[in-house]
């Protein structure tokens, strides 16, 4: 089986500018070992990741915006796939690691690890492009696949649990105002009102 | 469907504040403003199944530059405890709360409305955000823009509470 770090190495060797979120857990650790950067916000709350990640998508649609998820987190947060299913946003891609564990919290069972699978229910809730995958081959086709589409990306990756990189120092305010700095300046977008006189009403 | 005076200055309190960005779920205060939300231009309306959901798309449209708006019945607050707390993770982000506030003093349509309503006001200090109750439909459009200008300076979340006679 595939670890999550060997997906992540794929996925980060072909990132250009995709803003990214990333759940609470081991995914957010990793992917700040291996590709520490700006236009990526770190431990989102479990369960609030693909809505946060929807909310920002709909607001930059020119934006490519990848959420990477934890079965615990997608299945914390199901209700998020209707809204998903119906808003459809083409520059989002959901990357979802399915391990069948709680690996932050004791590395007891998920329930996908007895009989449900996430990416029927997403397909239920009318994520149609939802898909499973082995493997960085069968990963990196479906990542290609989904950046082309014209729907919404939702991959789940049968993925091995364990985790050996280091936890990174950032904090999370300091992640919010470089992430925010990050889009001010690439997206010619005011995110944060300067101090001073108001400008509403 | 008319418009009533509440849903009116729902709409133009929304504008005047430069709200763009509506996540919502109904309430009986909002029973004629969200079809006229969803179809106006101006705003990006997003029907959410649950308010927890409804605070994370308002806090992922805040930092794509969005103004948004979460609409929906206090008993939601609740349901987005967890997620507005789990906002200060990152120091806050700011986006405006309008809240219809069933089971305000002197309601009369039913005791179901009461358990959650009664814990609107605490839950809103446990999580330290800066709120008024209106019981005007004249007083909602002060009273959004007054919120927004709270949530741009403080960079968090405020919440407009809508009290017995505004609908």
């Amino acid at each position: 089986m595939t670890t999550r770090q060997e997906y992540l190495e794929h996925f980060v060797s072909r990132l250009t500018d995709e803003l990214i979120l990333t759940s609470v857990g081991a995914s957010a650790r990793e992917l700040q070992a291996l590709a520490p950067r700006d236009g990526s916000l770190y431990r989102v709350h479990l369960g609030g990741t693909t809505s946060m990640a929807m909310g920002l998508a709909l607001a930059l649609p020119q934006r490519r915006v990848v959420a990477f998820e934890g079965d615990g987190g997608v299945l914390m947060g199901l209700s998020s796939l209707t809204v998903l299913g119906r808003q459809q946003p083409a520059n989002l891609t959901v990357i979802a690691f399915d391990n069948g564990l709680y690996e932050g919290g004791g590395r007891l069972p998920t329930i996908t690890s007895q009989g449900t699978d996430i990416v029927a229910v997403a397909r239920g809730a009318g994520v149609t492009d939802a898909v499973r995958v082995r493997g960085v081959e069968a990963f990196a086709a479906a990542l290609s696949e989904a950046y082309a589409s014209g729907g919404t990306g939702y991959i789940v990756a049968d993925t091995e649990p364990g985790s050996q990189l280091p936890y990174a120092s950032l904090d999370g305010t300091e992640n919010k105002y470089r992430f925010i700095n990050h889009i001010e300046a690439t997206e010619g977008v005011q995110v944060l009102q300067a101090p001073g006189r108001s400008s509403i009403r | 469907m008319t418009m009533t005076n509440v849903a009116t200055e729902t709409i133009a309190g929304l504008k005047a504040a430069g709200i763009n960005f509506v996540a919502s779920l109904p309430s009986s205060a909002f029973t004629t403003v969200l079809p006229v939300i969803a179809d106006d231009p101006e705003f990006l309306h997003v029907q959410v199944t649950n308010e927890s959901d409804g605070v994370s798309i308002c806090a992922g449209a805040r930092l794509g530059g969005k103004r948004p708006v979460l609409m929906a019945e206090n008993s939601g607050l609740l349901m987005g405890t967890y997620a507005l707390a789990c906002m200060e993770n990152f120091g806050g982000i700011p986006f405006l709360l309008v809240l219809d506030h069933r089971g305000d003093f002197g309601e009369g349509d039913g005791y179901w409305y009461f358990p959650t309503g009664r814990l609107a006001v605490p839950t809103l200090e446990m999580l330290g955000i800066p709120y008024t109750v209106v019981h005007s439909a004249d007083e909602v459009r002060q009273a959004i823009v007054d919120g927004s200008r709270t949530v741009e300076a403080s960079r968090r979340p405020a919440a407009v509470l809508l009290g017995l006679g505004v609908a």
